[in-house]
């Protein structure tokens, strides 16, 4: 029976048209792990690496705190890691996270390491191309989720999420989705805390880039404007800066010839012995523009036969403007503090023009000194992924990110890698009000154990908190499940909602673990788990 | 059991009332409930047109659309991307549809062209708004919040429509995205729903069948009884006040209530036997199954008065193609989408608008890449029983080089925002539509007649 109706699930995916992602067919299911608590304890052996537990919470001040901080700089707590924290610190933990530096937990690298296409991105990245595109697609959102529920950098991958979509690409643009992998752990992963320079350089010269905003059509005497705009607007300097569309068609100008090595290119590859892997950047000099150039807006000008070197003084001018610098402090206030308060916008632009761009550097103040404010506090709408991932982490569960978790962001809206617009996906709360739907679904098909490669039980927290009564269980739920004291007023309502469904449950005949079950996923249903 | 299901019959539509005001005391009919017939005192009821809006995301080529094969400098800018004047022999699949004589449709638009000789599809060129940045997000973002320039109201035109026409509830599907996220234009209207397909917009059964012999819809129900009671609490978070916030403009649990709502009356809809009228076909994409369930949605009644959806593709820089190739494809499935939900839709047009806009049109000259890059004017398609067929509409530019607006693109000559008011206004009959676009005054147009 339920293997049947996994089939079910999977054929009714499959049915829905065109929707990118649909193009994962059954035969993927078999591609994720499966048996993860047996790896689990394999690895647990080898490493001596133990599972956190669930425990009472602390009542004291700072345990709210740590409950609010692992909202906003992590993907949510962990079980026990509102009590570490507080037990820490706060302002601890955050140092601790912005150095980065962690020793991190080895099995999180198994399991993305052992994705087939990890392997061959890191060994032969030019055969990432044989991997079928609905492996490609699945096993980079895969490894995006995989670190996001387990690393102990949660920084770093908020971060990641935060870089992927401000330097957004479409898989599916162009029918190129083996670019995309290699962008992630080429482009994206190397420079997420360190230098936006050399993060903008990576960028501009990614394939999956030049592919996505069309740069390899952008020729001497016909320019092609997609990613020069793209650049100014999304990238750096952000649409109110000031610059002009005189300003875009030098830029445009500028990337004339920067493009990605196509199978035409193949054949002088292997006459000419050169290694660099298929479909990867290349500067064309008989394409590029090489008139001088004059960008008003950046007050830069270019001799003439510049060639590959135009673009680079640009994107350096450009890194280094303070209307980046400012652009981006924006943008990462509006996501880790909800809103834009000008005094840690100017503290952040100081700080990441003085340290020659340092992406952490830009985020002290904003992490340090912004989540402190008294209008921060202000709960922020979860999207899709921060929800589905901050269940996964406050369950303790044991999932592969495979297809079930990814066919539940895409019902919610958020299929990773597949917002078509380079924008990323929005961050304002108003774009994902239509998602509670697909919100209750995934909690009540995380419960009801229907298979697949996520797991969860709730037996490790009824223990950690020696839960034994059907009371003691439900208050367990709550606090273990939202990280705040299970008689905080606030909850009551929801206390008192979870005990009547419980008691109706085993009034009707249903089992007591079932009825848990079913109280836990009322919990990730509620108002109260949708905030962070 | 007996017992037990009417007490849940009852308990379902008690709660449906509240989650969606309705009470005797306000005059409402509560046998109106067994029909799904929600939101009797609104717009749509009181003779306006629902209306239907299709956004075309990336700024849609107007010159490949609708070309105006009578303009010599059509030919002379776009050498390998012009459609053919009609009844070209030399190419017959690459001409235009003629119209008027001056401009023609697009071969792949071949199923309007009957729809524009009956008086149900017209085209208003030479459309777009005050935005120069020619950014796709501004662009839309300035036409989605029904302005001229990007500063000014943050909500959408769309929901201050449905504000400005609230009746004394609002109706759980009054609204309706075919989407998976909500658009700017329906930012800040108290009631949108979002999805993509009907069937499944419907609570999981939470176990299967090895449970005490329960059946799984029983569970579903009590989960969904919980759901209701959960999202009826005080409102937990209060709505920001911080300009530049990001988060929800309006109390979760009110949007709870309006997704129970909203399932419910989907479950009466029973959109999986939904079967199109008069043998129409829709595409099986996206877009066909949107307008499909757009249909549906409307003759069932359950008093949707907007219903907003978006096609992507339009972005045309690269190998754009003239009469096959990537345009050409997009728009075969425009015109047989759109034609399809006529057929469908039959009489009921009378009683339906449909707008199809961009956020702008594309350079009059074709590019290097056989492409365009981004323009300014495009043109805008209205469906329905109230245009005024016949004729093309709007004021023609030009493409002289002394014409075209700095660096070459096709002038606009019409402001949307005079064609949505005189939509609104006319047809939807909303009575304060000039309020929807702010510091504007529409000028009247005549391209729909007064409902």
């Amino acid at each position: 029976m339920q293997g049947q109706e996994r089939e079910n699930t999977v054929s009714e995916a499959s049915a829905k048209p065109t929707k990118p992602s649909t193009q994962i067919g059954l035969g993927i299911v078999a591609v994720g792990l499966v048996g993860c608590d047996i790896v689990r304890t394999h690895v647990e052996q080898v490493t001596g690496n133990t599972r956190a537990t669930y425990a009472p919470l602390p009542r004291t001040p700072e345990t709210e705190k740590a409950r609010f901080v692992l909202n906003r700089v992590a993907f949510g707590a962990k079980p026990g890691e509102v009590a570490k924290v507080t037990k820490m610190g706060v302002q601890a933990y955050l140092e601790e996270q912005l150095a980065d530096t962690l020793t991190e937990d080895p099995l999180v690298n198994w399991r993305v390491n052992t994705l087939d296409l990890q392997e061959e991105v890191r060994s032969a990245p030019e055969n990432t191309a044989d991997l079928s595109n609905e492996q490609l697609l699945q096993e980079t959102a895969q490894a995006s989720l995989l670190r996001a529920v387990y690393s102990r950098h949660q920084l770093r991958e908020t971060m990641a999420d935060f870089w992927t979509n401000h330097f957004n690409i479409f898989a599916l643009k162009n029918n190129e989705r083996e670019l995309i992998p290699v962008d992630t752990e080429t482009v994206i992963r190397p420079h997420i805390l360190s230098s936006f320079r050399d993060l903008l350089l990576a960028s501009a010269h990614s394939p999956a880039m030049l592919s996505y905003l069309d740069n390899q059509e952008n020729k001497r005497g016909v320019a092609n404007e997609n990613y020069a705009r793209e650049l100014l607007e999304l990238h750096t300097l952000g649409v109110h800066s000031g610059y002009t569309q005189k300003d875009i068609q030098e830029v445009a100008r500028c990337f004339t010839g920067w493009r990605l090595r196509t199978s035409g290119d193949f054949q002088m590859n292997f006459i000419e012995g050169v290694k660099t892997p298929y479909k990867a950047f290349l500067f064309d000099a008989n394409l590029h523009d090489e008139g001088a150039k004059f960008i008003p807006f950046l007050n830069l000008s270019l001799s003439p036969k510049g060639g590959e070197k135009d673009a680079d003084a640009v994107l350096e001018r450009l890194a280094t403007h303070e209307a980046t610098a400012r652009f981006l402090a924006q943008k990462l206030c509006r996501r880790y503090l909800g809103y834009v308060p000008n005094e840690i916008v100017e503290r952040a632009t100081k700080a990441y023009l003085k340290n020659d761009t340092s992406i952490r550097a830009l985020l002290r103040p904003i992490i340090l000194d912004g989540l402190k404010l008294e209008a921060t506090k202000r709960p922020l709408f979860k999207r899709p992924l921060d929800f589905v991932v901050s269940a996964l982490r406050t369950l303790g569960a044991d999932t592969d990110g495979g297809v079930e978790i990814q066919h539940a962001l895409q019902d919610m809206g958020q299929p990773l890698y597949q917002w078509p617009m380079p924008d990323g996906f929005p961050e304002k709360g108003a774009a994902w009000t239509g998602s509670l739907l697909a919100r209750w679904n995934f909690a009540l098909s995380l419960l009801s154990q229907r298979g697949g490669g996520t797991h969860v039980t709730l037996t490790p927290l009824f223990e950690g908190f020696g839960a034994k009564s059907e009371t003691e269980k439900i208050d367990a739920l709550l606090e273990g499940i939202l990280n705040q004291a299970h008689d905080s007023p606030t909850l009551q309502p929801l206390r008192k909602g979870i005990l009547a469904h419980i008691q109706k449950a085993k009034s009707a005949g249903v089992s007591e673990a079932q009825s848990l079950a079913e109280g836990a996923a009322l919990v990730l249903a509620s108002p109260p788990f949708q905030w962070k | 059991m007996k017992t037990r299901w009417t007490r849940r019959q009852v308990l379902a539509g008690a709660t449906l009332a509240a989650a969606t005001g309705i009470t005797a005391g306000i005059g409402h009919n509560f046998s109106a409930l067994a029909n799904v017939t929600l939101g009797a005192e609104t717009g749509r009821q009181k003779g306006g047109d629902a209306l239907v809006v299709l956004f075309l995301r990336g700024g849609a080529d107007g010159l490949n659309l609708v070309a105006p094969h009578g303009d010599d400098d059509y030919y002379r800018l776009r050498p390998t991307l012009a459609l053919a004047r009609p009844k070209d022999r030399r190419t017959p699949a690459a001409c235009a549809l003629d119209l008027d004589g001056f401009f023609g449709l697009h071969p792949a638009l071949a199923p309007l062209h009957p729809l524009y000789k009956e008086g149900l599809f017209t085209v208003v060129h030479g459309v777009g708004s005050g935005d120069q940045s020619r950014s796709h997000f501004e662009a839309m973002a300035t036409m989605e919040r029904g302005l001229s320039q990007q500063s000014g109201a943050a909500s959408g035109w769309l929901a201050r429509h449905l504000q400005l026409t609230a009746g004394d509830f609002e109706p759980p599907l009054r609204a309706v995205s075919i989407s998976e996220t909500a658009p700017d234009s329906l930012r800040g209207a108290t009631t949108v729903v979002s999805l993509t397909s009907l069937t499944e917009f419907r609570l999981k059964p939470p176990t299967d069948n090895e449970g005490k012999g329960l059946h799984p819809s029983d569970r579903t129900a009590a989960f969904t009884e919980s759901l209701k009671s959960l999202y009826a609490s005080a409102p937990s978070v209060v709505p920001p006040t911080q300009p530049h916030s990001i988060s929800l403009p309006m109390p979760l649990e009110k949007i709870g209530q309006e997704t129970l709502a909203a399932i419910e009356a989907v479950r009466r809809l029973d959109p999986a036997h939904y079967q199109p009228a008069s043998n129409a076909k829709y595409p099986d994409t996206e877009l066909g199954n949107g307008f499909r369930q757009v249909s549906c949605l409307l003759k069932g009644n359950v008093g949707m008065e907007v219903a907003f959806l978006d096609m992507q593709g339009w972005d045309t820089h690269i190998a754009q193609g003239r009469e096959t190739g990537f345009h050409a494809n997009v728009l075969g499935e425009l015109g047989q989408t759109l034609s399809a939900f006529v057929a469908d839709m039959g009489k009921e047009m009378q009683r339906v608008t449909v707008v199809v806009m961009t956020e702008f049109g594309r350079r009059a000259y074709e590019n290097y890449s056989l492409g365009t890059d981004h323009g300014r004017a495009s043109c805008l398609f209205l469906l329905g029983g109230g245009v005024v067929g016949g004729k093309v509409h709007g004021n023609w530019g030009g493409l002289a080089q002394d014409k075209l607006e700095s660096p070459g693109d096709l002038k606009v000559t019409t402001d949307y925002r005079d064609v949505l008011a005189e939509v609104l206004l006319r047809r939807v009959k909303n009575p304060h539509a000039a309020e929807v676009f702010p510091e504007y005054t529409p000028h009247p147009l005549n391209i729909v007649r007064p409902a």
